[in-house]
């Protein structure tokens, strides 16, 4: 037994914990307790597998954790680096969150096919941590492909016409995706007869029985492959799937799925290509534009949007697509940066779905317009809104800050000073979009009295409604309230101690490995 | 040319009749006619290998002395071939079994449809 | 060491059909357990047979004692052996599977059923086995009356389909026959390893051509290789579901079978690849299969119908692979037939399940079947997941190896379908899976209630599950499979 827990199989372990959970979740569906009681134990375990295996990465370099032969030349294998413990500990740390989060939202909704929910989104962590610790793309396309399949339920939760459309949106895309990145991994394997993952690239011998043009266009077919990362033009499964239930757009689509496909590209990168190959093939440059064009593409999208989880969407886009351009940049401060910002961005987005989550759940409102004077019924839940703004523009004291920062120096380092200007801007147009959010809320009054109809003593119970705190009203409300409040404060924790949960010595080390020891 | 097809006279007869049975099996519509089509069509193929048997001044393989004789030697070009023979007896037992199985789906497409046309049984079944 | 094990395999079910003949005149309930005797034994001398072959080579075994090329001949290598496994093991399960089945489904004609069932796990069994190419007419021939027999007793619209099914499976019996014929013509012999050797000096004759050409058009019809694969899908629709689950996946696989004997080991690679170029047009084939299987598919509103549509694609995939002809596509190809033929009985063992309880096969009476039959859902995602292509099920090695295949020979076409009829397979699953997830759908409130937990009986489900498992497990230890068997199992000389 205590085998079992020799750090060898630590990664083992960890995969383990949501498929248990998963398969207890479902067998206990009779007794919604019990049901979430296995959702926060296994969150709980994995959390703590996860960060078990940090020091030791840290000292050591990496686990790894060979199971079975799948192929000639390729294992069912984890290989627990640097890069993949930011990944799977943001993973971790979130899903304990939002299943508290979920409790509340679900219960107070009364939601029906609440088993199926909590199975679906096990299984997606497990697609979420698989992909962070797999060894080579056949293991990674397993969860990949895991990941997309059982987060295909929650999208489509509702089961309302436009949910069942945007899950089948959402669907095509990913799946697409997924062909994608079969054939970028069928031909990786032919040219080089492996698909592990190294650090300084396993496509250079490729360059000997093969044209640049070949390379280029398979780095191509991984990009179409990683549309999880919604840059342009195959973003638009991400605003469509804004129906799913809140806990799923702030998980999910916040945190899990965009960001296996960003770790997915950089993993293509830094540990497939390889730096100096990308330079060769001119594809960081590609790259860079791309992710430009995104950026403030979809900020300019962001700003005429009404829906406050939209605007998210787009937000969220927009924010992928900076970590894109962190890599394309190829110069380690950006890649540092660009490493930081998937915890980062990921704990203050999830503050932002969950707010608007909340707001839904308890004042029934999703447009922005409608969320007049919402500041003073749920303060708490508009302050860590507020926060996290703070943090998706850049705006020290929050986490967003240290990330934009590191990328900017890595553009002025490498010279790149067109792709500093470009995240300047998009900065700029994110003051844009969300400044009006917040003067709404909290600035703005309440539909005035007169415009009520009713007689007076109607008028007196809506006003005092209006200026009563409702987000502690319930004690079901506080199981969301305290989650978002936990992430809005790591927004801030993570600037004054980058170091937190070892993600930016991780990050740092990552980078060591990727530039050679530079 | 004539050549050609008076000396292999024998195959093209059965070609032609393999063809007409052929056509009978896919243009006809009545089952019936089709099934007749389809056993002209097999029959042709057993007569056809049959007809590859035979010799010119060939005689019947059976060799002709009681048994427990000593063997004596056999010339065996003096007698025609008789493994297609054996084969298609083979192919004969398997042409009438699935004439039998064809018939008896016949009668049920007929219990159930009244009619044995093809065109009709379509239609009733839309 | 049994000597007798591989002509065991075939004999087994004969001997017991016609018991079962005979003691189920007097008790029908004899019948169903005679059947899974008669088809465990037959099961367990196919392991053993396989399991010689893997650690002593190729079984040479003489039918009465008479030498070939006079005698018949059983040969037995790894593509022999493996595929005979196969046969035996679904048709095993797929016996177990029945009982329910055929007793809501065919009430009073039990007995003939297990009969004629018996007969035509003996022809597949003997069509695989032999190394006489006239045998192999007799053994398709026997399976292929067995099949019209089967398919007739199933609902409305099956006689007519089997009707069509005979013209055709006749024309391509008779096919086969005068190829035969025309071999014998040139070379004077029957057996295949004899013709191996005779062959190769009359590779310029036109005889040896046209021989060839019958060869394939009777095996393509057999095998329902598109375009001649119209009797397929009204076939097994209309058959009694355990008839689809049984003729659906083997019948295909044999056909594939007898094409890759008749490519590479009575002709020889030298033939079919590089003088005639015949395993081009397959590939082009093969790819049309599936582009075809897959649009038509898409069409279907009932679920067997779907699933017959997907077999002519999956066909597509195993005769790509064939026409492919490197090593690895042609390793593809041999896995392939058994995932498919897995993949298949699964697929129709679950339509099975699903008419046992709502008595039709459209895919709206899956409406509601996660909650209703959910171990039947459960293996419905396995064998669906399997389909697509998604690890660590089985599906997705044979995919990897064939795609790796056509990557090799730069046979984009191939590639290119392959990665089409992976989307178009999940879109088709995906509509059903849709049907049976998502109940609250508003097009569906107020019509009934929340369905009731009512699971197919446990006979039907344990052969589901012993399936689904295969598929994950074959997936999973694929390698195995590989080293032992399918590296020794490609035809050599590629």
């Amino acid at each position: 037994m205590t085998d079992l827990l020799a750090i060898e199989y630590r990664p083992f372990l960890a995969i383990l914990c949501p498929t248990i959970a998963s398969f207890l979740i479902l067998v206990s569906g009779r007794r919604p307790n019990l049901r979430e009681s296995w959702t926060i134990i296994g969150s709980a375990l994995l959390f703590l597998t996860v960060i078990s295996m940090t020091p030791f990465v840290l000292k050591e370099g990496s686990i790894k954790c060979d199971l079975f032969n799948l192929l000639p030349g390729v294992d069912f294998a984890f290989n627990v680096d640097a890069f993949g413990l930011i990944f799977a500990t943001t993973s971790s740390c979130l899903w304990i969150l939002v299943s508290l989060y979920s409790i509340g939202y679900m219960r107070s909704l009364e939601e029906h096919a609440q088993t199926r929910y909590y199975f679906s989104f096990a299984l997606a962590i497990l697609g979420a941590i698989g992909i962070a610790l797999s060894a080579n793309l056949v293991t990674m396309f397993l969860f990949y492909e895991i990941l997309t399949i059982s987060t295909y339920p929650l999208v489509a939760h509702d089961e309302t016409p436009e949910a069942i459309y945007g899950g089948h949106k959402y669907l095509a895309y990913l799946l697409t995706g997924g062909v994608f990145f079969l054939i970028g991994i069928l031909m990786i394997y032919f040219l080089v007869g492996t698909t592990d993952f190294s650090h300084h690239g396993i496509l250079k011998p490729a360059l000997d029985s093969t044209s640049k043009l070949t390379l280029q266009i398979v780095f191509f077919c991984f990009l179409l492959g990683f549309m999880k990362a919604a840059w342009m033009p195959v973003h638009s499964w991400l605003p469509t799937a804004m129906v799913a239930p809140s806990p799923v757009s702030a998980l999910l689509h916040a945190v899990a799925v965009v960001k296996a496909g960003v770790f997915g590209i950089i993993k293509i990168v830094c540990y497939l290509y390889g730096t100096d190959l990308m330079h060769d093939l001119g594809l960081g440059l590609v790259l860079g534009c791309i992710a430009a064009f995104t950026i403030i593409v979809a900020n300019l999208y962001a700003i005429g949007q009404g829906n406050l989880k939209r605007l998210l969407a787009y937000s969220t886009i927009n924010q992928l697509s900076f970590i894109i351009l962190g890599v394309a940049i190829l110069s380690p401060m950006s890649v540092t940066g660009a490493m930081i910002h998937i915890p980062f961005h990921g704990f203050m987005k999830i503050t932002l779905f969950l707010c608007a989550g909340a707001i839904m759940v308890v004042t029934g409102k999703k447009e922005i317009s409608q969320m007049a004077g919402i500041g003073r019924q749920m303060p708490i839940t508009m302050i860590a809104f507020t926060i996290a703004a703070f943090g998706m523009c850049g705006a020290p004291p929050t986490a967003g800050f240290i990330s934009k920062w590191h990328v900017c120096l890595g553009a002025i380092q490498s010279g790149q000073m067109v792709f500093l200007y470009i995240i300047l801007i998009g900065s700029l147009l994110d003051v844009v979009y969300f400044f009006p959010v917040i003067r709404t809320a909290f600035f703005e009054k309440m539909p005035e009295v007169e415009t009520l109809s009713g007689d007076m003593e109607e008028k007196v119970q809506v006003v005092s409604k209006q200026i009563q705190i409702q987000e502690t009203k319930r004690p079901l409300y506080l199981f969301m309230v305290i989650p978002l409040a936990i992430t809005a404060a790591f927004s801030i924790i993570f600037c004054l101690f980058p170091n937190a949960f070892y993600i930016y010595d991780l990050a740092q080390m990552a980078v060591k490995n990727i530039f050679g020891g530079m | 040319m004539f050549d050609f097809i008076l000396s292999k006279y024998n195959y093209w007869i059965y070609i032609i009749l393999m063809m007409i049975g052929f056509y009978a099996m896919i243009g006809k519509r009545n089952l019936v006619k089709k099934i007749i089509g389809m056993n002209l069509f097999q029959t042709a193929i057993i007569l056809f290998f049959v007809s590859t048997a035979a010799k010119r001044g060939g005689t019947l393989p059976i060799i002709e002395h009681a048994h427990g004789h000593g063997a004596h030697a056999i010339e065996a070009t003096a007698y025609i071939n008789p493994l297609p023979h054996v084969l298609m007896l083979t192919a004969i037992v398997v042409m009438v079994s699935t004439l039998g199985v064809a018939l008896a789906i016949v009668i049920a497409i007929y219990k159930r449809h009244n009619t044995l046309e093809e065109d009709e049984i379509l239609r009733q079944q839309k | 060491m049994i000597p007798q094990s591989p002509v065991l395999v075939v004999v087994i079910p004969l001997i017991f059909s016609f018991l079962n003949l005979l003691f189920g005149w007097f008790r029908r309930g004899l019948c169903y357990p005679i059947t899974l005797v008669a088809l465990a034994l037959s099961f367990l001398a196919s392991l053993h047979t396989l399991n010689t072959v893997i650690t002593t080579g190729t079984i040479h075994y003489y039918l009465g004692g008479w030498n070939p090329p006079w005698g018949i001949e059983y040969v037995v290598d790894h593509l022999n052996a493996f595929v005979l496994a196969i046969i035996s093991f679904v048709s095993l399960v797929v016996g177990v599977y029945s009982r329910r089945s055929v007793e809501q489904e065919l009430p009073d004609k039990t007995v003939f059923f297990y009969t004629v069932f018996l007969l035509q796990v003996t022809g597949l069994l003997g069509i695989v086995i032999t190394g006489d190419v006239f045998n192999l007419y007799v053994f398709l021939e026997i399976a292929s009356l067995a099949g019209y027999a089967l398919i007739t007793i199933g609902e409305d619209g099956a006689a007519l389909a089997s009707f069509r099914y005979v013209i055709m499976g006749t024309i391509g019996a008779c096919f086969y026959l005068l190829g035969v014929g025309y071999l014998y013509m040139a070379t004077g012999s029957l057996n295949m390893t004899d013709l191996a050797q005779l062959l190769p000096n009359l590779y310029g004759s036109k005889v040896i051509l046209v021989g060839f050409a019958f060869f394939m058009l009777g095996v393509a019809i057999k095998m329902a290789l598109f375009p001649l694969h119209v009797w397929l899908p009204d076939a097994y629709t209309y058959a009694p579901s355990t008839v689809s689950a049984l003729l659906a996946p083997l019948m295909t696989k044999v056909g594939a079978y007898v094409m890759i004997r008749i490519l590479f080991t009575v002709f020889g690679p030298e033939f079919s690849i590089e003088i005639f170029h015949v395993t081009d047009i397959l590939a082009w084939f093969g790819t049309f299969a599936i582009l075809f299987g897959g649009i038509m598919a898409l069409s279907q509103t009932d679920f067997k119908r779907m699933v017959c549509y997907i077999i002519v694609a999956e066909i597509g995939y195993i005769v790509g692979g064939i026409g492919v002809a490197n090593p690895t596509a042609i390793k593809g190809a041999i896995f392939h037939i058994l995932n498919d033929a897995f993949m298949t009985a699964c697929l129709f063992v679950v339509a099975g399940m699903v008419m046992y309880k709502t008595k039709g096969h459209n895919i709206s009476d899956f409406r509601g079947v996660f909650r209703k039959m959910p171990f039947t859902a459960t293996i419905f995602m396995v064998v669906a997941l399997a389909v697509i292509g998604v690890p660590p099920t089985c599906g997705f090695f044979s995919k990897w190896y064939l795609l790796l295949g056509g990557i090799e020979a730069k046979h984009w076409g191939f590639v290119i379908a392959l990665l089409l009829s992976t989307l178009i397979n999940a879109a088709l699953f995906f509509r059903v899976i849709d049907k049976g997830l998502y109940l609250h759908a508003s097009e569906h409130t107020g019509l009934h209630s929340e369905p009731r937990y009512d699971e197919a009986p446990l006979s039907m489900l344990i052969p589901g599950f012993i399936i689904a498992i295969a598929i994950i497990l074959i997936g999973i230890f694929n390698q195995a499979i590989f080293r032992n068997i399918i590296e020794f199992a490609v035809p050599s000389g590629l």
